[in-house]
């Protein structure tokens, strides 16, 4: 029952994507202030579950020394992969390409010139490397929801915030590159599905063996992960959306809502 | 006794604003680079520290309610300081003020130093000149006295931390310490612009350094009488929310102007990891 419930919340964690390329195409000039927010929440919520309840439950369970060995080895994992596989590829504004479609946000823009990349290659590497952080998202939905289902939720919905603006930030540069409004939806659509595959993965290599101490495992290692995308991906993705103070501000409420939500779990 | 030694780390960790303005003037071209993974470092250690040992131990002490409202408070605290004193003041570009006649002695401040709190923007847009050195040192002294203003609480934090424990209170000190070297830079880069005098700069940024011993000498006065396990533990919990703060909305986003991501990354894992093998060995 719990793991049907497990599979379904990594899915609308990461279907949410979707949501954010909509946004993408259809509001002509989405306010980056609310992104820029709503990503600090997540971070937030995320940073706050992590070392309140993730670690110390490990903790508990396995002992400091053990819990802490799977907490820093879900951050190098998940480190490894940045490094292999660089987290937003957007394409390099060129001056050929420039207005190659209409009706572009300016403000999103500025967005557009951070990673540099080749246009021809950029459909696939950045689904590809999408996908790649997908998959350990579904995996913290999956493993936080058999711990406790009312946790998985609100892993789920700190997820969504998070996957909103990613769809944005993946949909553009396919829109960019193709001028295809359809292409640019189903591309961010397909890599929110990988956050499901990863959910799908966990369950396949772990069920075999879920005991207590897997899933203590489990917690640290995917605290470590969820600590490692808030600091080094989330934080500077809403910093460069939008004022310091609106992040920040992002940040206080997630945790504050995480602490009560647990507070009265 | 733990008294007055939380009160010299807290001095320490101040006066490194000074070690700031130094670094500015003395070093050429400083590599970025080191302070960007000092500073993901010092930011790895205060949220470990925070999450881990500081709001820990307070909810062991007072239970969930109290520590997470001092934990909040520490943060509006904070988040309420920021807002009415916003950190930073360069308006200023070091093209400019040499195109004024400051030739020779201004080109002594690498360049990229002016651009350092304010980012690429900063170098991009070239804010409005202020031509006049008046202005500038008034932005300098405005600095100064915001700088002032946010160490204030910062010296709280590592008075509070040490009382709870020596060896965690120097750790905090190391990391404030880093933290604040950058401070001293935005201060005194400024100011000399505006004199051209060394000493007045060196001054003034460390002058804004002695406000976190301050804050930690008030804090002392105004709780000594009241010094019990129980005040302590609120005040841990209050000074995580502070630490947590500072780490998310000050020091992670300046180490990431000074550097590339990777960097910073792994400078903040570094510092937790240290901090995670040093608590298990206290």
């Amino acid at each position: 029952m719990e793991i049907g419930f497990a599979l379904l919340f990594s899915l609308i964690g990461g279907l949410s994507t979707g949501i954010g390329s909509i946004i993408a195409y259809f509001i002509q000039k989405p306010k980056l202030s609310y992104l820029s927010f709503s990503l600090g929440l997540s971070a937030g919520v995320m940073t706050y579950i992590a070392f309140m309840e993730l670690l110390p439950h490990s903790v508990s369970v396995l002992g400091e020394g053990l819990a802490i060995i799977w907490f820093f080895f879900g951050m190098l994992v998940v480190g490894f992969l940045d490094y292999l596989f660089p987290d937003i590829f957007i394409p390099r504004k060129n001056g050929n390409s420039e207005n190659a479609c209409e009706g572009n946000p300016k403000e999103i823009e500025p967005v557009l010139d951070r990673t540099g990349g080749k246009l021809a290659k950029i459909g696939t590497m950045v689904t590809l490397g999408l996908i790649i952080h997908q998959l350990p998202e579904g995996m913290i939905a999956f493993s936080g929801t058999l711990f406790d289902v009312n946790m998985g939720i609100l892993i789920m919905v700190a997820i969504i915030f998070h996957n909103v603006p990613e769809g944005i930030s993946v949909s553009l540069p396919v829109l960019f590159v193709t001028c295809n409004k359809k292409k640019a939806f189903w591309y961010s659509f397909l890599s929110g599905l990988a956050e499901p595959a990863g959910a799908v993965i966990a369950f396949v290599f772990l069920f075999p063996f879920l005991s207590g101490n897997v899933i203590a495992a489990l917690l640290a290692f995917f605290g470590g992960v969820m600590i490692y995308l808030s600091l080094d991906t989330i934080l500077p993705t809403a910093r460069r959306y939008g004022h310091g103070h609106i992040v920040i501000i992002g940040v206080v409420v997630g945790m504050l809502i995480m602490s009560i939500s647990l507070a009265f779990q | 006794m733990n008294v007055w030694i939380a009160l010299l780390m807290s001095l320490i960790s101040g006066l490194s604003t000074g070690i700031g303005a130094l670094i500015a003037y003395i070093i050429k071209k400083p590599k970025l680079v080191y302070l960007s993974f000092s500073l993901g470092f010092s930011a790895g250690v205060m949220v470990y520290v925070s999450f881990f040992e500081l709001l820990s131990s307070s909810i062991a002490i007072l239970g969930k309610g109290i520590p997470l409202v001092l934990f909040f408070l520490g943060m509006l605290i904070l988040g309420i300081i920021d807002y009415c004193i916003p950190e930073v003041f360069i308006p200023h570009n070091g093209n400019k003020s040499n195109n004024h006649g400051h030739e020779g002695k201004g080109e002594n401040i690498p360049r990229k130093i002016l651009g350092w709190r304010e980012g690429h923007k900063f170098q991009q847009h070239e804010a409005a000149p202020v031509t006049e050195n008046g202005k500038l040192f008034k932005t300098g002294l405005i600095t100064a006295i915001g700088l002032a203003i946010h160490n204030f609480p910062e010296g709280m934090t590592t008075f509070s931390t040490t009382l709870f424990n020596i060896n965690l209170g120097i750790v905090i000190m190391i990391a404030i310490f880093i933290h604040n070297i950058p401070e001293g830079i935005s201060v005194s880069v400024p100011i000399f612009y505006a004199t051209h005098d060394r000493k007045k700069a060196f001054k003034y940024s460390f002058l804004s350094g002695f406000a976190e011993p301050l804050g930690a000498l008030i804090t002392m006065l105004m709780l000594l009488p009241f010094l019990t396990s129980e005040m302590i533990a609120g005040l841990l919990a209050l000074v995580a929310g502070i630490m947590i703060y500072i780490s998310l909305d000050d020091i992670l986003p300046t180490a990431h102007r000074y550097g590339n991501g990777h960097i910073v990354i792994i400078g903040t894992i570094l510092g937790m990891f240290v901090m995670a093998v040093s608590l298990m060995l206290l």
